[in-house]
């Protein structure tokens, strides 16, 4: 087992800072919680960039991890740290410092609730990432359902149990969907190689003989329950007031990680399995997305809340992963997660900022804070040298190269998503009202939610090439390997 | 070297100033904000400015083109997007324009900006605008160039809103930005259709093989261009956000919305001409759009009173006669007009900062004349770029102007039918600037006493940009004398055959001048009855297309938005997941729990969620 330390340390490390905040004092959780998310990603950088460049910068490698207590059974449960995971991976520990800094005021009854919950969903998020196997990926993917709801259900603002009951339900009508597959593959695999080997390479060479009809049927499980998480329209409607209603640093953990399960479920589960299936379904699956796309954008800019304009926001910036996803390809791949990472930051900082500018009971926002969500909204709209912009502009590129029909469509969304966001920052941050008047500075605190957005964000926009090759090296061999 | 400085001073200063301006204090109007930040920020541009005419120098020398490759921007597999730049012919004489005409508009804010209370915020804007617009001309690829594309959008927007404490001027900047989007969609999705039919975003390789294609992809993939275009430059239908673009301060109108940012259309169609050459039917909407556009808005400039809106409809109307040089296949005659418009336009733009300065924030020409006597500096600035505009030889208008309607009849693609239209808006060019001419500053005020005999000149930071620009809008028309054209041989561009003889020329030139004229003299003698009070509305609207959008198109999205809300979304997706959620209820307990449960029962799910995870890892780590 060796070199899978790094694995074992990225699966189980938060557990143990969320124990250990567990037993630290309630009164300064949030600085401890801080403190834990720094040392979490910058140990985990150092591990993953010890596992990725071990020979050297030029040849990205990967780790493997397998744990085989359950061989007898032929289950073989396989973790695998390469340049996507790994991504993810990082990503989510800074998100988590994010959330953290950002989600203090509203949790301040409850702090330990959230930051042992903030842990847990790393935790669990790092397992789904880290992934190679369907049915270990399946337990992952719905366990992190759990801190989720605990945010929401136990934290969030009245009106909160209708919409965790909503935000259950329909989360466990696609799992259960999705489950409902993996049975099916699970049978299919059996079938073929008389075991229960459920890694997606030996499940994708067991649908490879299965019937194109039962191989859509069995897609069909695994779409809807991305698509919920994602959520694609017509499966979103948890989540307006999930996000809405949920504290600031729960929405970020949903709309910057969780969805992103979706994401990565879509081109790292569902590509590899059903190649052919999925090319059979992505006329409509395409179609579908840019809709989504358009039908969100027009819903944010019927919104007067401002958090309920960023979810909707969020829908229609997911659709475009979606499509990148459905188009295929390596830039169409690579640019959804490209582009869903760099979704994590702007939401998340829009989130943050948006509750910063509420701190003081009523609206109020100073320079910095005025100055910090412009640069996040102009991310959050994909203006070039924005990580964002790279993201969309290969997702449209792949998409407009398979169907031009619904690039065109998804693009009105360009347009729409200018119109939502810049009514949003005009109809707050313009007018008499902020002339000089707000003077409020940005705490330390505030500043540590938002500043690495914006670096992540500005750096990734302009030299995105060395993460687009780490993606696409993954990806590109993933999808040649199963044409 | 030299020549990425011609991008990077105006970054710099950019940064500069923008770090500065976070910690500038909005209540402390003390003058030497002003004059600090006015340095540095006119510097930055002297300095590319140089740098442009050292390198435009070497291009005289007989280098082809200038290449410098400064970082690899997008790379992913075979793509490859380097953030490359290259100075050929054509940009370099836009390089020109925008750092030479942006450092005079930047020496001028010094002056006409000296109260203003955020100075800092103000040239760090104006820089970045100057950078991110020697990106779209300088770009090399279609990427780099949406890079400026865009960004000239957002320092569009950031200048018009800048005064955003007054909630019109924010809403003017947004309608600015989202109009500008519409057409920026067009150009992504141009450059990808290009991309698919050339394999390429490399501006010069589309250039190259476009002389090998034709059919419906390539009209297409113009058209597309061309909805960028229309965005950019304030063409028919997209024109309506740059009258009110004027709510921004006086020189930001001259430079983005009369000199620079606006020509950016006419850059992109001659930069990729022959896309557009072998497309018939998208060289026919060019030109008819572009007509069609000149004549809204000469009509609605004669209907205006605000100084600043008679000058931006004039500028969309011009725009509209080099849209149709460039429809009838004249890019050399659309650039060479771009470039005296943009002395002779600034000029005027500035000339009415000064006016306006000088009248205390008063914009309506009724309520002036007789400034002659007051400012006399820029009286006769502002008579050159009148004289220019009406086309009077030898000012620069003059040449530009009727290089155009020459091309317009004389070209394969044109026509007498296109050269009529083109005499026309000239004639009303003609009328409305005679107009705006003598309300302005001939016959007896109308003004309050107190305002006129306190108007005064401006300091020296604003005459001599006036000074430099009325010389360059006398002159700067000898670049292209008929048959011995510099700028068309400098240029060299792809164009239209000539179908008729050059001797014509000089019977149209004449023809043409004779109109001008004596449509000028026509405008005199109107106004000097009296100026006319009731302006049809019908003008005074540009033909109602605004009120068309914001009470048809803005309230039909917003409409079907609305539905969407109420039916889809409450109706029948919040209908079937709550049928949903009674089923489940109906069917067990366990969510009930949930919703309603304590603090121990998720303490317990915690746990065994916790237990999970240490299972399946833990278990086989230990094994």
């Amino acid at each position: 087992m060796a070199g899978s330390s790094e694995i074992l340390f990225l699966l189980l490390a938060p557990w143990g800072l969320g124990l250990a905040l567990l037993f630290l004092p309630a009164r300064f959780q949030q600085y401890f919680a801080n403190l834990a998310a720094v040392i979490y990603t910058i140990s985990a950088g150092k591990n993953i960039a010890s596992v990725l460049f071990a020979h050297g910068s030029s040849q990205v490698s990967s780790s493997h991890l397998t744990i085989d207590a359950w061989s007898s059974l032929g289950w073989a449960p396989l973790f695998v740290l390469d340049g996507v995971s790994a991504a993810f991976i990082l990503m989510s520990g800074l998100v988590a410092l994010v959330a953290i800094s950002a989600g203090g005021g509203w949790v301040r009854n409850n702090a330990k609730l959230f930051t042992v919950s903030s842990f847990a969903t790393l935790g669990l998020v790092n397992g789904a990432f880290l992934a190679r196997d369907t049915l270990v990926f399946y337990l992952f993917f719905e366990a992190v359902l759990i801190p989720a709801f605990l945010m929401l259900g136990v934290l969030g603002k009245p009106g909160k149990g209708t919409a965790a009951l909503r935000f259950m339900l329909m989360s466990f009508a696609g799992s259960f969907a999705m489950l409902a597959s993996m049975i099916g593959l699970g049978w299919a695999a059996f079938h073929l190689n008389g075991d229960f080997n459920l890694s997606i390479d030996a499940v994708a060479v067991a649908v490879q003989n299965l019937d194109p009809q039962l191989q859509l049927l069995l897609l069909g499980g695994f779409l809807l329950a991305f698509a919920v998480k994602l959520p694609l329209v017509p499966f979103h409607s948890w989540l307006p007031d999930t996000y809405t209603l949920a504290p600031t640093g729960g929405t970020i953990w949903m709309s910057s990680v969780l969805s992103k399960l979706g994401a990565y479920g879509f081109v790292r589960i569902v590509l590899p399995i059903f190649p052919d299936a999925m090319h059979q379904a992505q006329a409509p699956l395409m179609f579908l997305s840019a809709i989504s796309v358009v039908y969100a954008a027009l819903l944010a800019m019927k919104q007067t809340d401002a958090k309920r304009m960023l979810a909707y926001s969020s829908i229609s910036h997911l659709g475009f992963v979606a499509l990148g996803a459905f188009a295929g390809g390596t830039e169409g791949a690579t640019g959804a997660l490209f582009l869903a990472l760099a979704h994590s930051f702007s939401s998340a900082g829009l989130f943050a900022a948006q509750s910063f500018s509420l701190d003081h009971g009523v609206f109020s926002a100073g320079r910095s804070l005025r100055v910090m969500t412009f640069l996040l909204l102009l991310a959050g709209v994909a203006l070039p040298l924005s990580a964002n912009f790279v993201g969309e502009f290969l997702v449209l590129k792949a998409a407009f190269a398979v169907s031009p029909f619904a690039g065109a469509i998804a693009a009105l969304g360009v347009i729409l998503g200018a119109v939502y966001m810049f009514t949003f920052y005009r109809t707050r941050y313009y007018g008499a009202a902020l002339g000089s008047g707000s003077s409020a500075k940005l705490l330390p605190m505030q500043w540590l939610s938002l500043a690495p957005c914006f670096v992540v964000l500005l750096y990734f926009g302009v030299q995105p090439s060395g993460l687009l090759n780490l993606l696409g090296g993954v990806l590109d061999a993933a999808l040649v390997s199963t044409r | 070297m030299t020549f990425s400085c011609i991008i990077c001073f105006p970054l710099l200063g950019a940064l500069i100033l923008g770090i500065l301006a976070l910690n500038e204090s909005s209540t402390d109007r003390s003058q030497s904000g002003t004059a600090i930040a006015g340095t540095i920020g006119t510097l930055a541009l002297v300095g590319a400015f140089i740098a442009a005419l050292v390198s435009f120098f070497q291009l005289m020398h007989g280098e082809p083109t200038i290449d410098q490759t400064l970082f690899t921007w997008i790379a992913l597999a075979d793509l490859k997007i380097d953030f490359a730049l290259r100075l050929d012919h054509l940009s370099g004489i836009f390089s020109l324009v925008i750092t030479g005409v942006g450092a005079l508009i930047h020496l001028f804010s010094v002056g006409y900006m000296k109260n203003d209370a955020t100075p800092f915020r103000y040239f760090a804007y104006l820089n970045l605008f100057c950078f991110m617009m020697l990106v779209l001309v300088l770009g090399s690829s279609l990427p780099v160039v949406f890079l400026g594309w865009e960004g000239v959008g957002l320092c569009s927007y950031l200048l018009i809103a800048y005064w955003f404490q007054d909630p019109s001027k924010a809403m003017a900047g947004q309608k600015a930005f989202i109009m500008n989007r519409i057409g920026d969609v067009g150009f992504l999705l141009g450059a990808f259709l290009l991309f698919k039919i050339f394999g390429t975003f490399e501006l010069a390789g589309i250039q190259e093989q476009a002389t090998s294609i034709s059919g419906p992809i390539v009209t297409a993939a113009a058209l597309l261009l061309f909805i960028a275009c229309t965005g950019k430059s304030a063409q028919f239908p997209l024109f309506t956000w740059l009258p009110d673009a004027m709510a921004g301060p006086t020189p930001v109108s001259a430079l983005i919305h009369a000199a620079t940012m606006v020509t950016s259309g006419i850059y992109l169609m001659a930069r990729l001409s022959n896309v557009f050459l072998a497309s018939p039917i998208a060289m026919a909407t060019v030109a008819l759009v572009g007509f069609l556009t000149a004549v809204i808005a000469a009509t609605a400039a004669l209907a205006q009173n605000d100084i600043k809106k008679v000058l931006a409809y004039s500028t969309v109307s011009q725009l509209g006669l080099m849209f149709m040089a460039c429809g009838v296949g004249a890019f050399d005659a659309a650039v060479f007009h771009v470039v005296t418009h943009a002395f002779f336009k600034a000029l005027m733009f500035l000339g009415a900062g000064s006016v306006i300065h000088a009248m205390h924030e008063e914009q309506d020409i009724t309520r002036m004349g007789g400034l002659k006597a007051k400012l006399p500096i820029t009286f006769a600035t502002f008579a050159a770029g009148w004289l220019a505009i009406i086309g009077m030889p030898p000012f620069a208008g003059f040449f530009s102007k009727d290089e155009i309607l020459w091309k317009l009849v004389s070209s394969q693609y044109g026509g007498w039918l296109y050269w009529s239209g083109g005499a026309v808006v000239a004639a009303l060019t003609a009328i409305y600037m005679t107009r705006l001419f003598i309300l302005t500053f001939l016959g007896k005020t109308r003004a309050e006493k107190k305002t006129f005999s306190s108007a005064h000149e401006g300091p020296w930071t604003m005459a001599l940009p006036l000074l430099l620009l009325a010389i360059l809008s006398t002159i700067g028309g000898f670049l292209g004398v008929p048959h011995s054209s510099w700028i068309e041989h400098w240029l060299s561009l792809p164009s239209a055959g000539s179908v008729l003889s050059g001797n014509l020329e000089w019977v149209l030139m004449a023809v043409s001048t004779v109109v001008g004229i004596g449509f000028a003299f026509y405008g005199y003698s109107r106004v000097k009855t009296g100026p006319e009070k009731s302006n049809s509305g019908f003008l005074k609207n540009a033909w109602g297309i605004d009120t068309f959008y914001t009470n048809g198109v803005v309230v039909w999205i917003s409409r079907s938005a609305q539905s969407l809300d109420r039916f889809f979304e409450e109706a029948v997706l919040s209908r079937f997941v709550n049928g949903m959620g009674t089923l489940a209820q109906v069917s067990g307990g366990a969510f009930r729990t949930l919703s309603s449960g304590s603090l121990q029962s998720y303490s317990l799910i915690f746990a065994l969620a916790l237990a999970v995870v240490l299972g399946v890892v833990g278990y086989g780590w230990i094994k």
